[in-house]
């Protein structure tokens, strides 16, 4: 096996928050520390963790929206200082221009960018036929299902040709029908534009059925607790994966790797 | 169409309730003082003479000058104000106390200053108009900036938007709901500075109508001006909402009632 070049390398990583106390006072809490793991090309991760274990923090500082107060992020051997065209990001959120036009909200990042027009309606025409949104293409966010207008935000994502895909939950405000429906969209688009992608969800299921290695953050402060390697063949749209006895395996490592001590759901659960 | 639909008609009801106005009018007009009242057919006889007399034109096509010069020029220094005092905190700790302190005063109390510094004529009327109008215009602009969804900053910062492109591709354009109702105001109280300025400053236009008929107790003549500045109102309010429907092409039609 050819040892390649990591996508992307997450090196002894912390971050601290101002937290109230009780008596009023401010003061600084570590969310995460010594977050270690490297990112191959191609691969797609999982960020797994109970809410308020700071996977959203890590995306963010991956992101280049928010600054480590250790360690830090490097891509081809250099050290991230904000956000850079290299990656792009796809929010739980959604955050379309509700003013645009499901075309210019595609065009947003090459327009940011300065590239000439007619690369950019070359580029975001591609991308919303690969989001499979021809029709919709001049049509406004609110026309559209929650579902569509997630597929604008990958569209937009993609288009400005990113090696690296960061999703912050991007199904977590779907429905779950909607949801599982564009995790199989999700997997043709990734396999057909070749990105690397590091995908942060909360969703048990989701996160075995996408990826290819799954990072569980927990604890106070939040570090990496295990990496379990998903080797389902692939393209996993072709067969029913969650049919496979191995599925509800790493189900049941993840549900109690998820629910023991640590993480502040389990501690709400336990109290 | 029954008869019962044609009675619930909005027109229809718009109509009578009107007629029914105008007869009562004409009823108790007629039998009191007319300095007092008037009659809607007095009121038309004297809105012919004052076609005919080419008096009513020139007196709306000055107003009409006055109140456009003067909402123009508060929209081309209220709006960039409003946007940089949302944007840069540094330009709204500088400006925001002559901003507040401006706003509070009763801009009518400086018709005097004003006639100091820019005379009697039009240039006063002017001042006075964008003295009334800079400020809603300017404020609901502030206003729309603070609301600009913080979300879409940070989504146009990941791309790698640099500050003046946050401002023209987001800042902007997520202003400009704010900005229109700004503008939708600003119309409202220019026409009020153009009367108040022309009662005070005028030697022409529908404030010295209103003056100049008002002292002469010919009521008759009075209504043709008051009747003619809701027109007028109407037509500058519509033309605000026309150019506001071009910018608001993207929203959801939220009208929803009963």
């Amino acid at each position: 096996m050819t040892t390649l070049e990591p996508a992307l390398r997450i090196a002894g990583l912390g971050k601290r928050f101002p937290v109230r106390t009780a008596a009023g006072a401010m003061e600084s809490v570590d969310i995460l520390k010594g977050v270690d793991f490297d990112v191959r090309p191609n691969e797609f991760i999982s960020i797994i963790g109970a809410s308020g274990s700071g996977k959203t923090t890590l995306l963010r500082i991956v992101a280049g929206l928010t600054l480590a107060d250790e360690g830090g992020v490097e891509i081809a051997g250099k050290r991230i200082t904000g956000p850079g065209r290299e990656r792009s990001l796809v929010f739980q959120s959604i955050n379309l221009f509700p003013w645009r036009s499901v075309q210019k909200n595609v065009e947003l990042g090459l327009e940011i960018r300065g590239e000439p027009e007619a690369a950019r309606r070359a580029a975001a025409e591609r991308f919303v036929k690969l989001v499979g949104l021809e029709k919709h293409a001049h049509s406004y966010p609110h026309e559209l299902s929650g579902g569509m207008q997630q597929r604008v935000g990958i569209a937009r994502a993609l288009a400005t040709d990113p090696d690296i895909l960061l999703m912050d939950e991007p199904f977590g405000s779907l429905d779950a029908q909607t949801a599982e429906f564009l995790w199989d969209e999700l997997l043709k688009i990734v396999e057909q534009t070749r990105k690397t992608v590091l995908f942060v969800t909360h969703h048990i299921d989701e996160a075995i059925y996408l990826s290819d290695r799954i990072v569980v953050l927990g604890g106070k402060p939040a570090t990496i607790i295990d990496v379990i390697e998903v080797d389902f063949p692939k393209p996993r749209y072709a067969y029913d994966v969650r049919a496979e006895p191995r599925f509800a395996e790493f189900r049941a490592r993840l549900r109690r790797e998820l629910f023991r001590g640590g993480s502040s759901l389990a501690e709400e659960e336990g109290a | 169409m029954t008869l019962r639909e044609f009675a619930l008609n909005k027109w229809v009801l718009r109509a009578t309730s009107i007629l029914i106005v105008l007869a009562a009018w004409q009823y108790v007009g007629s039998r009191i003082n007319p300095i007092f009242l008037s009659t809607p057919t007095a009121i038309a006889v004297a809105f012919g003479k004052t076609i005919a007399s080419g008096e009513l034109i020139s007196a709306v096509a000055a107003s009409l000058g006055v109140t456009a010069a003067g909402f123009l020029i508060a929209l081309v220094i209220g709006v960039p104000i409003g946007l940089l005092m949302g944007r840069f905190r540094v330009i709204e700790y500088v400006l925001d106390p002559y901003v507040s302190a401006l706003y509070v005063v009763p801009r009518i109390a400086l018709i005097p200053l004003i006639i100091i510094w820019a005379g009697l004529g039009i240039k006063a009327q002017i001042v006075v108009v964008f003295g009334t109008t800079v400020f809603p215009i300017l404020l609901s602009t502030f206003a729309g900036v603070r609301h600009v969804d913080s979300r879409l900053i940070e989504t146009a910062y990941s791309f790698g938007a640099s500050e003046k492109q946050l401002f023209f591709k987001v800042i902007i354009p997520g202003a400009v709901p704010f900005i229109m109702s700004g503008l939708r105001l600003g119309i409202g109280q220019a026409i009020i500075g153009m009367i108040v300025a022309q009662m005070f400053l005028g030697i022409a236009g529908m404030g010295f109508m209103l003056t100049n008929y008002g002292n002469q107790f010919a009521t008759d003549y009075v209504f043709v001006v008051v009747l003619a500045l809701a027109a007028l109102g109407i037509f500058l309010t519509e033309m605000v909402k026309f150019v506001e429907s071009r910018f608001n092409h993207w929203k959801p039609d939220e009208r929803i009632r009963g």
